[in-house]
């Protein structure tokens, strides 16, 4: 009936769960490393830090409607100087990918399987991943929406059952910061907010164009809400100092939960179980992005055989670095940079160069 | 001389050709007979023996030919000039007739049941509309049974389900279309739908892909489900079918469309979501508080039938840090002296139980419920008390099967069937990981497959979800709330009741 | 077609070599108890005595006709993780530890800061060791308390985990868990751990061990402990007795609050505890005359409850100021939440403030109900 044409809400739960990957896992304990007790407001200055660079998306998407980045990129900028922005994307979607599945491979191995080889869990997610990248956007964001709803019940769930062995007043001193780590505070959360520049594609393919700029932003501040809570829960579960200390303290916490009337206890697989759904909520769209630039590059009409060949070079570098702190040092900086590129400086870009090319043409 | 030659002037040619075309089949009866005061004009009647109403041939045909045609006395004149319209339009009783040109259009005709009324020197054949056979009585569906609600099912016959549909939806804009499909076969298929509910592109879609079949017969409608669906390839169905006329008056009240074949009770209704496979007619009838508990199992139930064997394996054999500490304990204890891997035991048990079911449908009656006892409660139990097995395998694996059937739709659990199969495997290699991943896999092909068009997971991944689809599909709200049809067939007259 | 069989082929190469991690569940060992001591064992070189207690699964099928409930094993390692390898050499199942419930610390080891905190961080690092474990202090050595034969052993969860758990009516020990002692000892280097004293056919989970920089220094008594306990709103119930006239009243505490106020002026910091309890009268004396329904007498018995509280908590609290300068009323720590900038000043110094610090104690007893009778 609808011919590749995808709801607001869908938009909406694709930002979302896109946005939600790795980060939300060691979030809460790297702002509380900057900035203690009031990591919050780095949380909430780093969302809405975003909603600029949301905007000039949806702007750019009005400007050129019907028709995504990638193709009218080559409009704006010329055929050349657009091929290696491209090329730059794709760079960034695969490190991306690969930084995102190491970490996914390090926690499962950790947590669940430790004697599984982790090159077995990173090839077994990519391939079930890749099932959904070679298909069209309907399809993923309507992946997306039934993810959303699942993450958004377990999420209060999860809330609600916590509430008995919180301790609310290890969130205090809740005010307390200093200035100066303000800046250090939000670089660091930013990162956790990118994932959303799928809707650079996206925003083509929506029934209703006038009101997707309220639902992108309705999509950052969904984000926002999910990382406050987890950072609040974490911080009234463990208290300031082992919040430092833990590396994941989104999962450890699960294992604080016990109600032994209620036949709860070691709720850390059910946790993980969901956990599962939001990296492959977050991988997704990533590896249908990649198809799609470089079926831009190579001017196909579909972008499915490429997501296979793909899945390799992602693997590749999903195992270069050696240990953990690697990847979390090094690649995460290039990952860092990268997406400064593609969500700052490319759409800016692009964004100013039409507005000039309007106002000549006027 | 070939089939589709025109019907000639002579009664002996026409004969001959149609004998000849009918060669060795013994089951095709020619009657021929003279009419006329003096007995002058020739006349023949050709019908399959079975087919046909015997009664009516008989009675309405023969009779008024041969009694009363010898008691009028036309003019010769008219006699020459219009015998044919005489006897039709005059002579004959029965309700039905047509005409036929061809040689081809009688013989179609002779096999549908109708006879074929011969006059010697016109190039005309009459057909009769003589239709009648052995067929079932209207009886209760065997497959979907309710407590409550009416008791009449459809049966082979295409007419006789066309009236159940009409003595329900007694509306003009009920349209039937009827279309045949199959090179020789022939079989009809009545397109049903209201016409100012039904949304036009669906129509047209469905109008086109009956259109494109080309395949020399459908026997049962599941042949015609095959070829007109999105996604053959899939586990899961894509169009809903049914014994029950009420459910498809309902279905058709809600935008869609239904078709009926000829020669099978089992009506395909189009499009169909997984929130109309978890959706069943008892619901309607019973008050909504229950439905809706009802309902809610039923999607539970949908879960543990995929998930429960592997989780099983996952929390055995890989991960019992999943389990409370008392249940882990208790699992270890009852698995102490048994042989096998929780992997192999999961697989042995699920496969004793396809051996069951399979068994099950082969036989019915009696035998069929002796199978049941043995498998049960021999097999099972002897199982258990010999230490093959442990008794929680027993009652994941029952459980499993229990659930699965609970699920309105026969070929939707067994899509499911087919992916607990795929999961069990995974949770076999990689525990509860492996669980996960095949949940992704079949959600991403839920998640991708259409319905002439339509979301296959709508409502619940964006079509029709902030509409308030969900008050039907998860739970059954009271009728005096859904004043809206669902959105999902997109239809064109949204409110039921103005 | 071809390159379907050779991706299915490929991936059943992968996956039917694999199941790695597949190890039944009846053959694992699962540990509920883990016990560590010093080593005094001249003869043998290495530094710790590890005690591992696991159920033996089959009696929980059969109904305790097995002849033990519970198997205990002990071996001496260099560090205390080596202890799973080692019992390698003896056991015929792997061990597993998801399912540990309590960790019993041995007094010797506790005197040794540096082997402690080894051992600490070592629990914390373990992906595989649930943060929710409670800790005890044995006193003594742990292995003795381990296997001490209890006459109703229960398989799951074992005895000592439902002990710890066991807090409803009174509060002689506090039960921490390894994430509430790490967070005490991070902010206030100071932590209070319940005792465990084993005696011939049980133990006694008595009062607390003082813990300060990851050393013993101390011990609380049992009705020291319910006092201490009381301050940081950790009782359920616990009874206090008075002395009157001739008979002592006993009092049963219901429902305890406390809160802390902290204020500096130019000299001296000053922390208010105003404890807030309710409860009921449960004994008094049996005679003709006696009426506990009177006014009068609840509010005489009230501020002897009252009195008694204070006195007794500030004897110990002039006690962990002066005679063990250990904080476990944990005000650093709401000092830390609630006053961050007076903590700021005084963090470093801590340990010569706390001593200074003027602490008053005010209770604010009510007595609900007499029970059935007057």
């Amino acid at each position: 009936m609808e011919e590749h044409k995808i709801s607001n809400g869908q938009l909406k739960a694709l930002i979302i769960t896109a946005n939600i990957g790795v980060g939300i896992l060691s979030l809460p304990s790297s702002i509380a490393d900057i900035m203690n007790n009031a990591g919050w407001i780095a949380i909430v200055l780093g969302g809405l830090a975003t909603l600029p660079f949301v905007y000039i998306m949806n702007k750019l998407a009005e400007m050129y409607r019907g028709r995504i980045f990638y193709e009218y990129g080559k409009e704006v900028v010329g055929n050349i100087l657009f091929k290696i922005f491209n090329v730059v994307y794709l760079t960034y979607f695969l490190v991306f990918l690969a930084f995102v599945v190491r970490i996914f491979g390090e926690v499962i191995e950790a947590y669940l399987l430790q004697n599984t080889p982790i090159e077995v869990i990173i090839l077994t997610m990519l391939l079930a991943t890749s099932y959904i990248g070679r298909s069209d956007i309907k399809s993923i964001s309507r992946m997306a929406f039934l993810i959303l709803y699942i993450i958004a019940i377990s999420t209060i769930i999860f809330v609600i059952l916590s509430l008995p062995t919180l301790d609310l007043t290890n969130l205090f001193p809740a005010f307390k910061f200093d200035i100066k780590d303000i800046p250090k505070g939000v670089s660091t959360v930013f990162f956790s907010y990118v994932g959303f520049e799928i809707i650079l594609i996206a925003l083509a393919y929506v029934e209703d164009s006038k009101s997707t700029l309220k639902f992108s932003f309705l999509g950052i501040f969904y984000t926002i809400l999910i990382y406050l809570v987890t950072f609040f829960i974490t911080l009234s579960q463990f208290g300031i100092h082992e919040l430092k200390k833990q590396i994941w303290p989104s999962i450890s916490i699960m294992r604080e939960i016990e109600l032994p009337g209620f036949f709860i206890e070691n709720l850390d697989g059910i946790m993980m179980a969901s956990w599962v759904l939001v990296v492959f909520a977050t991988m997704g769209p990533l590896m249908y992005a990649s198809g799609v630039v470089l079926s831009n590059l190579f001017n196909t009409r579909k972008h499915n055989f490429f997501v296979l060949p793909l899945v390799t070079i992602v693997m590749i570098i999903a195992l270069i670095p050696e240990s953990l702190t690697q990847v979390y040092s090094t690649m995460d900086m290039i990952v860092r940079y990268l997406a400064i590129f593609a969500i700052i400086i490319a759409p800016t870009i692009l964004f100013i160069v039409s507005l000039l090319k309007r106002r000549k043409r006027v | 001389m070939e089939k589709g030659d025109p019907v000639h002037k002579k009664l002996d040619k026409n004969m001959k050709k149609i004998k000849d075309i009918f060669k060795n089949c013994d089951d095709v009866v020619y009657r021929q007979f003279k009419v006329g005061i003096n007995q002058e004009f020739s006349l023949a009647i050709i019908y399959v023996d079975g087919l046909v109403n015997s009664d009516a041939i008989s009675d309405f045909a023969l009779r008024p030919l041969l009694e009363t045609a010898r008691k009028v006395e036309p003019t010769p004149l008219t006699i020459r000039d219009n015998l044919y319209s005489l006897i039709t339009e005059g002579n004959i009783s029965i309700s039905e007739v047509k005409e036929a040109e061809t040689i081809n259009e009688v013989v179609d005709a002779v096999l549908v049941g109708e006879t074929a009324l011969l006059i010697d020197g016109y190039e005309k054949v009459a057909i009769l509309s003589t239709r009648g056979w052995e067929k079932r009585g209207i009886d209760e569906p065997e497959t979907e049974t309710v407590i409550r609600g009416p008791r009449d099912g459809f049966t082979e016959t295409l007419r006789t389900n066309t009236v159940l549909i009409r003595r329900r939806i007694k509306d003009p804009r009920l349209k039937v279309k009827m279309v045949e499909i199959g090179e020789r076969s022939k079989t009809d298929v009545a397109v049903l739908y209201i016409e100012d509910i039904v949304n036009e592109k669906l129509l047209s879609e469905v109008k086109e892909r009956l259109e494109r079949i080309k395949i020399d017969a459908i026997i049962e409608s599941s042949v015609l489900e095959e070829l007109i669906e999105d996604n053959c390839i899939s586990p899961f169905p894509q169009m809903e079918n049914t014994e029950r006329p009420d459910s498809v008056a309902a279905s058709l009240l809600e935008g869609r469309v239904a078709l009926i074949v000829d020669n099978t009770p089992f009506v395909l209704v189009l499009p169909a979501t997984l929130g109309t496979f978890m959706q069943s007619s008892e619901d309607y009838y019973t008050r909504w508080a229950i439905a809706s508990v009802a309902r809610i199992i039923r999607y539970i139930a949908g879960f543990v039938a995929v998930l429960a064997p592997g989780l099983y394996i996952a929390t055995t054999a890989f991960n019992p840090e999943l389990l409370p500490t008392g249940l882990a304990f208790y699992v270890a204890s009852t698995r102490i002296n048994v042989p096998f891997p929780a992997v192999v035991e999961a697989f042995a048990m699920e496969l004793t139980i396809e051996f069951l079911r399979e068994a099950g449908t082969r036989i019915s009656g009696p035998i069929g419920t002796t199978i049941g006892i043995v498998g049960g409660l021999i097999i099972g139990q002897a199982a258990v008390e010999a230490g093959i097995v442990s008794p929680l395998m027993i009652i994941v694996v029952a459980l499993t099967t229990v659930a699965s059937f609970t699920l309105p739709s026969y070929e939707f659990a067994a899509g499911l069937r087919f992916y607990r199969f795929i999961i069990m495997i995974l949770a076999a290699i990689l525990g509860i990981y492996g669980v996960m991943l095949g949940l992704i896999v079949m959600g991403t092909h839920l998640v991708k497959l259409n319905s002439f068009g339509i979301p296959f997971t709508s409502p619940f991944s964006g079509l029709g979800f902030k509409t308030g689809d969900l008050k039907d599909v998860l739970v059954r709200v009271p009728v005096s709330k859904s004043k809206h049809r669902p959105d999902f067939t997109f239809p064109k007259d949204k409110k039921r009741i103005k | 077609m071809k390159k379907y069989l050779i991706i299915i082929i490929a991936l059943m190469a992968i996956f039917l070599t694999g199941c790695w991690d597949v190890i039944e569940i009846n053959e694992r060992i699962f540990v509920t108890a883990v016990g560590i001591d010093l080593n005094e064992d001249p003869n043998i070189e290495n530094e710790y005595l590890v005690t591992y207690v696991y159920p033996n699964i089959a009696s929980i099928k059969d109904g305790g006709s097995q002849k033990e409930n519970k198997f205990v094993k002990s071996t001496v390692v260099e560090t205390p993780f080596e202890g799973s390898r080692e019992l390698t050499t003896r056991l015929d199942k792997p061990l597993f530890f998801r399912h540990m419930k309590v960790i019993v610390i041995g007094e010797e080891l506790l005197k040794k800061p540096d082997k402690i905190k080894e051992f600490f961080d070592g629990l914390g690092r373990d992906p595989r060791i649930n943060r929710k474990v409670q800790i005890i202090v044995a006193q003594g050595k742990a292995k003795d308390v381990l296997s001490t034969k209890t006459e109703q052993e229960l398989v799951v969860g074992g005895y000592l985990n439902g002990m710890l758990k066991n807090k409803q009516l009174a509060a002689r020990f506090s039960n921490r868990t390894f994430s509430d002692v790490m967070k005490d000892l991070q902010v206030s280097n100071v932590s209070m751990i319940p005792r465990a004293v084993p005696k011939k056919d049980e133990f006694k989970l008595s009062g607390s061990a003082i813990i300060k920089d990851y050393r013993l220094i101390g011990w609380l008594g049992e009705t020291e402990n319910s006092l201490v306990a009381l301050v940081k709103g950790d009782v359920i119930s616990e009874i206090v007795n008075v002395p009157y006239k001739d008979t002592i009243v006993s009092y049963i505490i219901s429902n305890a609050i406390c809160k802390k106020d902290v204020h500096a002026d130019n000299e001296n910091i000053n922390v208010d505890i105003n404890i807030f309890t309710e409860g009921y009268l449960q004994e008094y004396k049996y005679e003709g005359e006696t009426n506990a329904f009177d006014q009068e007498f609840l509010k005489t018995v009230e501020k002897r409850v009252k009195y008694k509280i204070e006195k007794d908590l500030e004897k110990i609290i002039g006690d962990i100021q002066n005679k063990y300068n250990a904080d476990i009323l944990c005000i650093g720590e709401h000092i830390s939440k609630f006053e961050p900038d007076l903590w700021k000043e005084i963090e470093e110094d801590w340990d010569e403030i706390f001593p200074t610090l003027n602490i008053n104690v005010h209770a604010d007893v009510k007595i609900r109900r007499t029970g059935l009778t007057k």
